[in-house]
């Protein structure tokens, strides 16, 4: 369709915008990244009638436009064919990231200029329980002097807090069209495509140079509050931020969220197990036979399937484990969490635990935000460094990101790590635990003080309690299951061929002897601990399974074990942690994870192994780690002052 | 006086918000502005960030930014 004519849907964040764009568009919306950035936009297409004789555009089924094959119900919806007197228009509507002001200058708001710069069409959606500050940008979208239209967003919520706005004279005020809308119930959807179908210039008003003053003058003639009771999300609201409960509860539902995520998890993981035996076994099994021919082939693609039954942990083939390790396991993992974090993202929690978490996560040099990835990443890795892309700063996404993937196992590590460390008694849990808690300070710390970049101070909207629409959760989990199966899977795939190659070709033995020096001197391991290592790299718990048949004393277990975690982040993790750092600042991040790795495990090697060890690394670590992370963060202030 | 030496529930207008300040425009465009009338709604814990409502919305500001923002 030539020649469509762009609407941009702006607005401040948390104003309900993306639920007011799956209204205004079908299920077809493609996301993208903004070029040479990674911030995505989406965009979908809509329908709308122009007006001209007899049809209005706007349809309550009582339009008297029946003699004209007018069909209500289709028109209704903004979207049809209305063969009424009208022309049938097409527009590309996309969703401007949300941003409280246009500025060409700071970086996180510059993009939004840019896309509004591009647009035929304004829609400013605004949230009327807080009109005040969403009149901001509307004064500066207005400076653009482009078609723009009103969508009041959230009109219910603000009846029901006691704010009653005058809509006409709000429209008089500003000179454009204003429109009540509903992104929850579609209620003042069609009265906005009609309005975007008719789009005008805004009829030319002056405003005050100070924007305050203006809203102010704006605020007071059209606004009216009426006293009321506190409701009950608003006292939910005020328990999340409690000084004492906020904390509590903040810590109460992410063990909670974990506990679902593992559940649902390993019941999707133990179904799809069932699915892989049952259908994709004896495709293997046919391939197999096909390929028994050709060894090359069949070690990299289809690996060790001798046995009774295809192991698919340990075959290590890349239609066998590598097909299985993304679509059998990580993928039921990355549904769940997508499910409870989209949740969570709509009903507005996310920015609470970022603001109880800000002063511990202040102590790595980064915002409370952060939380949320490392979180995701206590279930699978790949979610959490696929969290970071919504970090505001390169910074916070480099330093996220690398202690990350070096201190926090996924569960799969966590439960061989915890069975096999266990096995020698429960204060060895207890050690790799402290290990990766000091490294996660003392590491964190040292980022946070030598990563260049501005050490940013939080200021976050709070948004108030809201419901989740489910036509989004759809649309969105849609959207981010397509974007792993499009953006990792062929990756580690790939990657695990590439592995295998290496293996084959006897490069990786090459590898072992070269390194094997590092492991028996600097770990103190037997050599034979390598391989270990090497199968690591594509799955870390099939890599304690190893370590077990190694004999190892337990305090080399425990050393090995940490050193596993902390070495390098599963395959899978690692491509998405290249695609989102790109190949400079993943290398960096390799060389600090395997110096991290080296120190921390040459400590470990050196510690005398007695009865008392672990019991004085624990309390010393954690003391050293708390001591030195404290006294890192007081090096750098946060820059306030230009 | 600034911002963070304020008591919670109490009303305030802003009277300073330095012109040096990097984030000035950031509290702007969130109704932190000189003139503006603000509420402490809740302090957190070990110098954790302020909950301020301005307007008919809540914002959190780290207790640095608020050092720096006065207030009468």
């Amino acid at each position: 369709m030539e020649n469509m004519k762009k609407v941009l849907l702006t607005g401040n964040p948390n104003v309900g915008k993306s639920t007011l764009f799956s209204q205004l568009t079908g299920i077809s919306t493609i996301t993208s990244n903004y070029p040479g950035t990674t911030v995505t936009y989406t965009k979908g297409k809509m329908t709308a009638i122009k007006r001209s004789q007899g049809c209005t555009g706007v349809c309550d089924g009582n339009c008297g436009l029946e003699g004209l094959k007018h069909d209500h119900r289709r028109h209704r919806r903004g979207q049809a064919q209305c063969d009424a007197k009208g022309e049938l228009l097409h527009f590309e509507v996309i969703d401007v990231p949300g941003t409280y002001r246009l500025d060409p200058v700071a970086q996180s708001e510059r993009i939004a200029s840019l896309m509004v710069e591009t647009g035929d069409i304004i829609v400013n959606v605004l949230d009327c329980t807080n009109l005040e500050r969403n009149l901001f940008l509307t004064l500066q979208l207005l400076q653009y002097d482009k078609p723009l239209i009103i969508a009041l967003n959230m009109w219910d919520e603000a009846k029901h807090k006691g704010i009653h706005i005058d809509i006409k004279a709000l429209s008089d005020y500003l000179g454009v069209p204003v429109i009540a809308t509903n992104g929850l119930s579609g209620e003042g959807t069609y009265a906005l495509v009609n309005e975007i179908a008719n789009a005008k210039q805004p009829l030319p008003r002056t405003f005050h140079k100070n924007f305050w003053k203006e809203i102010g003058y704006i605020i007071n003639s059209v606004q009216n509050l009426s006293h009321r009771h506190h409701t009950l999300s608003e006292r939910i609201q005020d328990i999340s931020i409690h000084p004492f409960f906020g904390p509590v509860t903040a810590v109460i539902s992410l063990f909670l969220v974990f506990r679902t995520v593992l559940f649902l998890g390993e019941l999707l993981v133990g179904l799809m197990e069932k699915l892989f035996v049952s259908v994709y076994s004896p495709l293997i099994y046919k391939l197999s036979d096909v390929l028994s021919e050709y060894q090359f082939l069949h070690a990299v693609l289809i690996g060790d399937i001798s046995g009774a039954g295809i192991s698919y942990e340990t075959a290590m083939g890349a239609l066998t484990t590598g097909v299985f390790m993304t679509m059998g396991v990580v993928l039921p993992y990355i549904f769940v969490f997508y499910l409870i974090l989209g949740l969570l993202e709509d009903i507005g929690y996310l920015p609470r635990i970022a603001i109880i978490f800000d002063k511990l996560m202040h102590r790595v040099g980064i915002h409370g935000y952060s939380i949320i990835p490392m979180f995701l990443a206590l279930g699978c890795n790949v979610p959490g460094v696929m969290a970071i892309r919504n970090l505001e700063s390169r910074r916070e996404r480099f330093i996220t990101a690398v202690i990350l993937c070096t201190t926090i196992p996924c569960i799969a590590q966590s439960a061989v790590m915890l069975h096999a460390a266990g096995a020698h008694g429960t204060i060895y849990i207890f050690v790799i635990l402290a290990a990766l808690i000091s490294v996660w300070l003392i590491l964190g710390g040292i980022l946070g003080y030598f990563v260049k970049g501005e050490k940013t101070a939080l200021i976050m909207e709070i948004p108030p309690y809201r419901k989740p629409s489910a036509k989004v959760q759809v649309k969105r989990m849609g959207m981010r299951i397509t974007g792993f199966l499009k953006e990792a899977v062929p990756f580690v795939i790939i990657g695990i061929v590439v592995v295998n190659i290496a293996i084959y070709t006897g490069i990786m033995d090459k590898v072992a002897t070269f390194t094997s020096p590092v492991i028996s001197r600097i770990l103190g391991l037997p050599k034979e601990a390598i391989s270990s290592f090497l199968i690591g790299i594509v799955r870390k718990d099939a890599a304690v399974v190893l370590l077990e048949s190694l004999q190892l004393t337990p305090w080399q277990m425990v050393t090995a074990i940490t050193s596993l975690i902390l070495y390098f982040p599963c395959l899978a993790t690692f491509i998405i942690l290249f695609k989102e750092l790109k190949l400079k600042d993943t290398l960096k991040a390799v060389l600090i994870m395997s110096a991290t790795t080296l120190i921390v495990g040459f400590i470990m090697n050196i510690l005398p192994e007695t009865q008392v060890t672990p019991y004085i690394f624990v309390f010393a670590s954690i003391i050293f780690a708390i001591i030195v992370s404290g006294f890192l963060q007081k090096l750098k202030k946060v820059e306030l002052v230009k | 006086m600034r911002l963070n030496n304020g008591k919670k529930g109490n009303e305030y207008m802003v009277t300073l918000i330095p012109d040096e300040m990097t984030v000035k425009q950031k509290l702007l465009s969130l109704g932190i502005y000189e003139g503006a009338k603000i509420t402490i709604k809740q302090f957190l814990p070990g110098k954790g960030p302020l909950i301020i409502i301005a307007g008919t919305g809540e914002v959190a500001i780290s207790h640095e930014v608020a050092h720096l923002i006065e207030v009468e």
